[in-house]
């Protein structure tokens, strides 16, 4: 493991433990409002200042972090099951399946995903659900490509056959044979998939269509920023820093189990 | 010999899509084939020659390309070539079972031995997870492997080629099938190994009163340890008997010019 693979690991670890331990790591209530001491500048009582509304800026960033990260990981189990399961039916099955799976994957690729999203949202209401749902069932489609094309060539090799002969159905090939040997790739793209998925939330709750106040989430800490950001830089900088290190962490992990799984690599 | 056959193929033809164009290739054409029961049967030819494809066709292992356009599999009084699919799956590893040729690929790398015999057991048996385990277990021990309970939590990686045909065979020989068919079992292996998975099949034959199907391109195999041989041309069955008549009076010319192809060492 190189270092830039350590660093994003450390990275995904911190804020994890953040979020798992939010409650115990904060001493300020992120919603308690004290306007006497608003846009305080980070000091010894809070470390990273206050907001306008005098809420503690850390504890907001942590809580914060609770929902920026499931926003994430529920997205991106939503698509890797939908794009495992739409993937490996279409690669295994091939003929008039695949290429119907295919097109329409074709058909998803070409809606730009964030309009798509944001229709939807004007749609059916900001809802930290309806945004998890959503962000998942537009980004599966890299998921199916990469598992439809490991299962076309996985299906040719003798032990798919050998399965078939000792007498297992399609369903078990598919889940016991074909899918643990296909799932490298979309561990790395599930890595890089939860970096997306943070940043498209953060993207959404700045436009006020995402996480709605008083629930504090990196992106809407940055919307609420923007009106003062003349006069309190914290405000702005901390969730901002956060987003940048969160995805740099993700991408450098899935960079490095990308390496991780190339059958190419050097030992 | 008046007894019934265990397996009675009758003209068989099957077709194969030719790829690219709507041209049918016949491949097997009018194969007529009896095994009997605690027999083993050496199916001689040479690539090409249908003799896989025979094989696969009895439990309804073909590719999506092959078709068979008509002929009569009985097996155990059962048509296996009108069964549903449901019901075949039921035949395959339970009565009828397959070795292939390379057991390096046939296994899955990703699960250890133990796991996917346990599986094949699950799939026919009404057995626990603990049950299962043993009749695994003991199967590797059939096949002669040294501490088989250890060896069933090795990956397919750390073992060596004639080990892992051994898990295979295992594998086929887990739930006592009647019918054994040997795809090339010995190709990938070298001579030494070679012997001692003929020898393993030969003993496997009298221990657990198996019927084998021994499908090789390489006669002196099957001189070795088939009692009864056929050989395959260009999908037809040329020549069948007794394998001492077979080697010794060839009828067939293609039958001679393979017996010439066994070398012979110091010249003839």
């Amino acid at each position: 493991m190189n270092r830039l693979t350590m660093f994003g690991l450390v990275v995904v670890a911190v804020m994890a433990f953040a979020a798992l331990f939010a409650p115990f790591i904060v001493k300020h209530d992120p919603g308690s409002i004290d306007l006497q001491n608003g846009l305080m500048p980070p000091s010894a009582g809070h470390i990273m200042g206050t907001d306008s509304l005098g809420r503690d800026l850390f504890s907001r960033m942590v809580f914060g972090a609770r929902i920026s990260l499931s926003v994430g990981f529920v997205a991106v189990g939503i698509s890797v099951v939908a794009g495992v399961l739409f993937g490996s039916v279409a690669g295994y099955y091939g003929g008039w399946i695949d290429s119907a799976i295919s097109r329409f994957i074709d058909i998803m690729l070409c809606f730009p995903t964030f309009f798509l999203i944001l229709a939807t949202i004007a749609v059916l209401g900001p809802s930290i659900w309806n945004i998890m749902v959503i962000i998942g069932l537009t980004s599966w489609m890299g998921v199916a490509r990469l598992i439809r094309a490991e299962i076309l060539s996985l299906k040719e090799r003798e032990f798919v056959e050998a399965a078939r002969a000792v007498g297992a159905s399609d369903f078990r090939i598919i889940t016991r044979h074909l899918i643990p040997n296909g799932i490298g790739p979309v561990l790395v793209s599930a890595t890089l998939g939860v970096a997306g998925a943070i940043l498209t939330e953060s993207g959404l709750s700045f436009l006020g269509l995402g996480v709605q106040p008083p629930v504090p989430s990196w992106g809407n800490i940055l919307t609420e920023a923007k009106s003062t950001l003349g006069i309190a830089w914290w405000i702005t900088v901390f969730p901002g820093l956060a987003i940048l290190i969160t995805v740099l962490g993700y991408n450098l992990l899935g960079e490095g189990l990308r390496e991780h799984f190339n059958p190419h690599r050097k030992q | 010999m008046s007894k019934e056959p265990l397996l009675e193929i009758t003209d068989l033809r099957l077709d194969f899509k030719h790829t690219g164009s709507d041209r049918m290739v016949e491949a097997v054409r009018g194969v007529d084939l009896r095994v009997f029961e605690g027999e083993i049967l050496g199916l001689v030819g040479e690539s090409g020659s249908g003799k896989s494809v025979t094989a696969l066709s009895i439990t309804g292992l073909l590719p999506k390309t092959a078709s068979v356009k008509s002929g009569r599999i009985f097996f155990e009084g059962r048509d296996l070539l009108a069964l549903p699919e449901e019901d075949l799956r039921k035949v395959r590893g339970s009565r009828i079972s397959y070795v292939f040729q390379d057991p390096a690929s046939s296994l899955n790398p990703v699960f250890t031995i133990g796991d996917q015999l346990m599986e094949t057991v699950m799939l026919h048996q009404n057995a626990g997870k603990g049950d299962a385990f043993d009749i695994a277990a003991g199967s590797l021990k059939d096949v002669g492997m040294p501490s088989p309970k250890e060896q069933m939590y090795a990956y397919p990686h750390q073992l060596s080629g004639g080990m892992r045909q051994r898990v295979m065979i295992a594998m086929a020989i887990a739930c006592r099938p009647k019918l054994l068919i040997a795809d090339e079992p010995t190709t990938a292996l070298d001579v030494t190994v070679q012997a001692q998975i003929l020898e393993l099949l030969s003993e496997l034959k009298e221990e657990l009163s198996l019927t084998v199907i021994l499908i090789t391109h390489d006669l002196s195999i099957v001189s070795q340890v088939a009692e009864k041989t056929a050989v395959m041309q260009q999908g037809r069955i040329v020549e069948y008997g007794d394998t001492e008549m077979v080697y010794r009076k060839p009828s067939h010319p293609y039958t001679k010019k393979l017996i010439d192809c066994i070398p012979k060492i110091g010249g003839r």
